[in-house]
């Protein structure tokens, strides 16, 4: 990657910024607009001199995203060297990006999610609670200085790495000719995963339960009978629909809103 | 009084941990504890009452997109109580849970109001003010006062007279908050998926869909079928013969 823009400059401010990566977290877009936020120095310096991709790269990458704050930084990595591709070239597609780092986001929440909040926190405080116990001040001190090693490690280490593989990746699909199928392979794994990610993320029941003659009616049994989810997958459906039409987002999340209220004050929901 | 604000920014400053320090398990009651206890001039006791939260909260962790009860606050309040009122670890946690279940209501009330956060910084990014969208990314700092006072209020008044006003919070309203987070994440999906799909790659979001509402398969799992279903989609598309 002899061509590549970034130093350690932009590499080290997007390290320290991305420890505010949660810092605008919100239902809709998680930590979308705060992973822009992280890698902004990086593509401030990857589209010098071209504002029109500069623009669209940092509205683009407010975009929603979920992963273990810790190793998010790998994802990180690997978009800001896409990135750095598409200010080479025009040929390049920006969805590309977003399916890169839709596909990745599961993944490394999958494996970041068991290191840092199950397995170092879990082993730093086993070693911290059994000098706190006995009113050992090293307990507490032990617990930080143990956890903040593994997390910095890795919050470092992952962008590196990261940025690499990247810039690896993009090269021999360049060399031979991989491209088409670098980015349809991309788009794939992104949807699919962005498909369990749905199931999964969006949660829309129905608890309510109707009585009649015949005995009782569960009404998310049998939708669940019907198709599982169908209530969350109709809701996402019905909201790209709506974004399709050009409803405003704000007017969406706010009818999601006073609909859950009503729906919990009428007994719909709850 | 000086002593119950430091503690209220105690408080303030565990919420801010998982935002903007990097999730850094500063929040946790182990560090929380002693801190306290050093701010109420008894640091031995900080240190094992936060070590009995410690153990109570555990396994008490942001995973996923759900949000936990609040350990920082709760562990920040029931400190402050049990040695204010010269009681023990086992007070403290008895004392913690249902602060801890209140501070989670706030902060599902931030990530609501940052829905909102969040639109107003992306207009700026259009407006090509990036200072301001900036900004706005920092905006929940004042989203996340409540935390504070929160803290303060409970520390300063005692646990008896806040009591009462945990009750006041109408119940059926929390209810549909935790709804409404839900269904929120719709909207990001859908944002995401408009970008993405057209009428040729429907089926691979389906796919990934079926595989985890039918067969439970987490979304790791999902992935690694996914990268073998795009391997062999390639394989096809470049030698249509070997089929």
């Amino acid at each position: 990657m002899g061509d590549s823009k970034l130093t350690k400059k932009e590499i080290n401010k997007v390290f320290w910024r991305s420890f505010a990566l949660q810092g605008s977290e919100s239902y809709t877009d998680m930590q979308g607009m705060g992973y822009s936020f992280s890698i902004l120095p990086a593509l401030n310096k990857i589209y010098q001199g071209n504002d029109e991709k500069y623009y669209e790269a940092v509205y683009r990458n407010t975009e929603f995203f979920n992963t273990t704050p810790h190793i998010s930084t790998f994802i990180m990595g690997m978009s800001l060297a896409l990135e750095e591709e598409n200010a080479k070239t025009d040929q390049f597609e920006t969805e590309t990006i977003s399916s890169i780092k839709a596909a990745l986001m599961g993944p490394v929440a999958g494996i970041g999610d068991s290191f840092y909040w199950g397995t170092f926190r879990v082993i730093a405080a086993g070693i911290g609670l059994s000098l706190a116990a006995q009113g050992n001040i090293l307990g507490p001190i032990l617990y930080f200085s143990i956890y903040t090693l593994l997390h910095f490690l890795g919050r470092y280490g992952c962008l590196r790495i990261g940025y690499r593989m990247g810039a690896n990746a993009i090269e021999k699909a360049f060399e031979n000719n991989y491209l088409e199928s670098f980015s349809l392979a991309a788009s794939i794994v992104g949807l699919m995963s962005i498909g369990a990610m749905t199931s999964s993320l969006v949660r829309f029941t129905i608890p309510a339960v109707f009585k009649s003659k015949g005995g009782e009616i569960n009404v998310q049994q049998m939708l669940d009978d019907i198709f599982p989810g169908i209530l969350s997958l109709g809701l996402t459906f019905f909201v790209y629909f709506l974004l399709k039409k050009k409803v405003k987002v704000l007017w969406i999340i706010l009818a999601i809103f006073v609909f859950s209220i009503v729906g919990v004050y009428i007994g719909l929901l709850g | 009084m000086i002593e119950c604000i430091l503690i209220g920014i105690v408080g303030y400053l565990t919420t801010i941990d998982e935002r903007y320090f990097g999730a850094s398990m500063m929040n946790r009651p182990i560090i929380v504890g002693p801190v306290v206890g050093l701010i109420l001039g008894d640091l031995h006791q900080g240190i094992l009452i936060g070590a009995a939260l410690e153990a109570m909260f555990i396994g008490i962790v942001t995973i996923g997109a759900a949000l936990p009860p609040d350990v920082g606050v709760a562990g920040t309040i029931a400190t402050a109580l049990a040695i204010k009122s010269g009681a023990g670890a086992d007070v403290a946690v008895t004392l913690a849970m249902p602060f801890a279940v209140l501070a989670q209501g706030l902060n599902m009330l931030a990530f609501t109001i940052n829905s909102f956060t969040v639109s107003q910084g992306r207009k700026a990014i259009e407006n090509r003010k990036l200072s301001s969208f900036q900004k706005w990314h920092f905006f929940p700092l004042i989203v996340r006062l409540p935390s504070a006072v929160l803290t303060f209020l409970v520390v300063y008044f005692g646990a008896n007279a806040t009591e009462s006003f945990v009750n006041i919070m109408p119940e059926k309203l929390m209810t549909g908050f935790t709804v409404a987070s839900g269904l929120l994440p719709a909207v990001g999906f859908a944002m995401l998926i408009q970008g993405m799909i057209d009428k040729k790659s429907v089926p691979y979001f389906f796919i990934g869909y079926l595989l985890a509402a039918y067969l439970g398969v987490p979304v790791v799992g999902v992935a690694v079928a996914a990268i073998m279903v795009a391997l062999l989609v390639i394989q096809t598309k470049r030698n249509p013969v070997n089929i």
